[in-house]
């Protein structure tokens, strides 16, 4: 009889570990992987995810943007040396395409140069870490500096009206002023 | 005799102690709340508040306004406060980067990094029913915060006048005709020496 009920009360355990655990584990995704490149996109930016589902389904040097700039990141170092980048669209005037802004290179036509096969021009995807899904969301103390930085070499650089572009505000969805 | 004396010496250390400490409190009296909204202009600031004829820093304005017109700009100014509430905001209090303040024919505009360029005052500093200022509650020892510029290795500030100063002129100085050269750099808010 008493053995029944420790098994019982175990039994209800596992359960309500079974139950809760998934959504301990959905809550914490803060990335997912982007085709072609495998760059992660950030699922905890509201503006980029909205509802949790990235904007865009790949990220090629034609995709449009409905939003400007995404953020995106290569956590396998040395590349960038994690620092996520902005991305953005240039003007259809302009030769459209999309753009990436590195703290080190500047903006540059995406993608870097090594996520493609040098000798066939194909995709060659980025290996993302284990678990890199619940790696931290970008530190908004550490990169407050970059979203105005990048966005203002893109105005300056593409004529793009400053105003038009999402602060850092937005895409780390703060509440408004 | 050696009673006269002890009184003396007494009286003598304790005018040391009352100049000494006058002088302390000076030199820590870094921040005044500027009205209507109580943000905290820099005392520390020869360009933003030069010295009077007694020597005393003097704020270059007397209130920061949707309507005030900035004799230099940017000015700094600090809400010690801004980011302290709410889950998941960067900064703690008094860690917060300052803004910068310009002039545009329709009224100051402030930089925040996190917020880019914006009319001023936010909203979160009016009563929305009156309209009337919502000031900032400040507590005791506002004045003897850090400067900005000691406090760069927290709020990264350093970058802030280059990004304002770009981010104004690309929303709204090259339009207005505002010489790049014209805006103070960080260096001359500091009071950092020539190069």
């Amino acid at each position: 009889m008493f053995k029944a009920k420790k098994s019982l009360i175990l039994l209800f355990t596992f359960v309500i570990i079974g139950l809760t655990l998934p959504s301990l584990v959905q809550a914490q995704a803060y990335w997912t992987s982007m085709p072609p490149y495998n760059v992660l996109w950030p699922l905890w930016s509201p503006a980029l995810s909205p509802g949790g589902t990235p904007l865009v389904t790949s990220l090629t040097k034609n995709t449009i943007l409905p939003v400007q700039p995404g953020l995106v990141w290569n956590p396998t170092p040395p590349a960038g040396l994690s620092i996520p980048w902005p991305i953005y669209n240039a003007p259809s005037t302009l030769g459209g395409g999309l753009l990436y802004f590195d703290l080190y290179y500047g903006l540059n036509p995406w993608p870097p140069s090594y996520m493609l096969n040098s000798a066939t021009g194909a995709p060659a995807p980025l290996t993302p870490p284990v678990g890199y899904t619940f790696l931290l969301p970008t530190s908004l103390k550490n990169y407050g500096y970059l979203i105005p930085l990048a966005n203002s070499v893109f105005s300056y650089q593409y004529g793009v009206p400053l105003t038009s572009l999402l602060t850092a505000s937005s895409i780390w969805g703060l509440p408004p002023l | 005799m050696g009673k006269k004396r002890t009184c003396y010496l007494i009286i003598l250390f304790m005018a040391a102690l009352l100049l000494g400490g006058f002088q302390v409190t000076q030199a820590q009296t870094n921040w005044t709340a500027m009205p209507p909204y109580n943000l905290l202009w820099p005392l520390w600031s020869a360009v933003q508040s030069p010295a009077n004829a007694s020597g005393t820093p003097t704020p270059i304005i007397t209130s920061l306004t949707r309507n005030t017109v900035l004799p230099v700009q940017p000015c700094l100014a600090w809400d010690p406060y801004w980011y302290t509430p709410g889950v998941g905001l960067p900064w703690s209090m008094g860690e917060s980067p300052p803004w910068l303040f310009y002039n545009t024919p329709t009224g100051l505009v402030f930089f925040d990094t996190v917020y880019g360029i914006n009319s001023w005052p936010p909203a979160k500093y009016v009563n929305p029913t009156t309209g009337a200022p919502n000031p900032i509650s400040l507590l005791p020892g506002y004045s003897l915060l850090a400067t900005t510029p000691a406090t760069l290795p927290i709020n990264k500030a350093e970058y802030l006048f280059s990004l304002g100063n770009l981010s104004y002129l690309l929303a709204y100085g090259n339009a207005l005709g505002v010489s790049p050269s014209s805006l103070l750099t960080a260096a001359q808010v500091f009071g950092l020496p020539a190069v």
